[in-house]
């Protein structure tokens, strides 16, 4: 049998995002759920699901807890190869400039955050009990019960 | 730092995480490194002074550095090589991204960056980041705070003796931005090897 995989051209999109314990950073962890948060996400269901331009399209912060320096959200598309890039680019731009000049609203924040924290509790479950980057890099284990 | 310390031979440590019934890890992530474990209370002294030894008096020789290095390449083949879009963006992101190297090289370093590192490197790198005071210890779970702070001062403070108190000089992390956006185009490497079924 012929190997076909990696023959869809991909698209990754970065921004720098802001210093870790910001009121920033927390605007940048709920922006990043609301572009990325799986099929739900304005990124899957705008390139995916409406436009059918893209087969995958996702992404997230590389390590929202982690960082110590220059860090990423990065969005990653798998797009059909009729589509060119630039095509795609601006599709991708489209979702960010909607977000842009609209916002995101009271209704769409509160659910946001509701599957941030489920999804962050889910995290405290895993086989390192909870053991966080943040706690290293921070030296404050006090960060641990600071999420709300 | 699974290769075996002073007082606790190869496998040793793993041996004994297991066999208390525990599990135990690590991972490297941009900008810090962990070991974990995770074991019934009872064998918290256990895993500290392994732990201790490690960071004491890990056995770094040319046959761990060969092993490792075969260790980290084959994650590299498994994980990157032969995975389509393996190092997309996650690998391909940062070089694009940023200029300084701390931030802008290759996450798993090339396989002639794995092989330029030879035994003094290595040596050198443990004895200056893996010190007591570059360290953070967390202990959660079943466990006393008193008495777990006791156990790893008892087991891990003595040792700090032993090793330099001076922290080392951290990276340079600035990015230089040069406020337009920066592309790059990629081309996908992913070549699968032949298997059997």
């Amino acid at each position: 049998m012929e190997e076909k995989f990696g023959t869809l051209p991909a698209l990754a999109i970065g921004y720098v995002i802001p210093k870790r314990r910001t009121a920033d950073w927390c605007a940048m962890a709920l922006l990043d759920q609301a572009l990325h948060g799986g099929r739900a996400g304005r990124m899957y269901r705008e390139l995916v699901l409406e436009k059918q331009i893209a087969v995958e399209a996702g992404g997230g912060i590389d390590d929202l807890f982690g960082y110590n320096g220059p860090t990423h959200m990065t969005t990653r598309i798998l797009h059909k190869p009729e589509y060119s890039s630039d095509a795609t680019l601006q599709a991708f731009d489209a979702v960010i400039r909607e977000v842009r000049e609209n916002g995101i609203s009271a209704d769409e924040l509160e659910q946001l955050k509701v599957k941030w924290r489920s999804d962050y509790f889910a995290t405290l479950e895993g086989g390192r009990g909870g053991v966080h980057a943040e706690i290293w890099i921070d030296a404050s284990p006090c960060l641990l019960h600071s999420v709300r | 730092m699974f290769q075996g310390s002073a007082n606790a031979p190869k496998m040793q440590h793993i041996k004994l995480v297991n066999s208390s019934g525990g599990m135990l890890n690590g991972s490297t992530s941009y900008d810090v490194t962990n070991y974990y474990e995770a074991v019934p209370s009872n064998a918290l002294e256990r895993v500290l002074w392994l732990e201790a030894d490690r960071m004491r008096a890990l056995k770094v020789d040319d046959e761990n550095l060969k092993n490792q290095r075969d260790v980290v390449k084959e994650e590299v083949r498994v994980n990157v090589m032969n995975q389509p879009y393996g190092g997309f963006p996650w690998l391909d992101m940062p070089p694009v991204a940023f200029r300084n190297w701390a931030n802008a090289h290759n996450f798993y370093g090339d396989f002639s960056d794995l092989d330029a590192a030879d035994l003094a490197d290595v040596q050198a790198f443990f004895k200056t980041y893996y010190v007591p005071n570059n360290a953070v210890l967390l202990m959660l779970g079943d466990v006393k705070a008193e008495e777990g702070i006791a156990l790893a001062k008892n087991i891990l403070a003595r040792f700090q003796q032993e090793r330099p108190r001076h922290l080392p000089i951290p990276a340079n992390r600035s990015k230089p931005r040069s406020g337009a956006a920066t592309w790059r185009k990629n081309l996908e490497r992913c070549q699968p090897w032949p298997s059997d079924m």
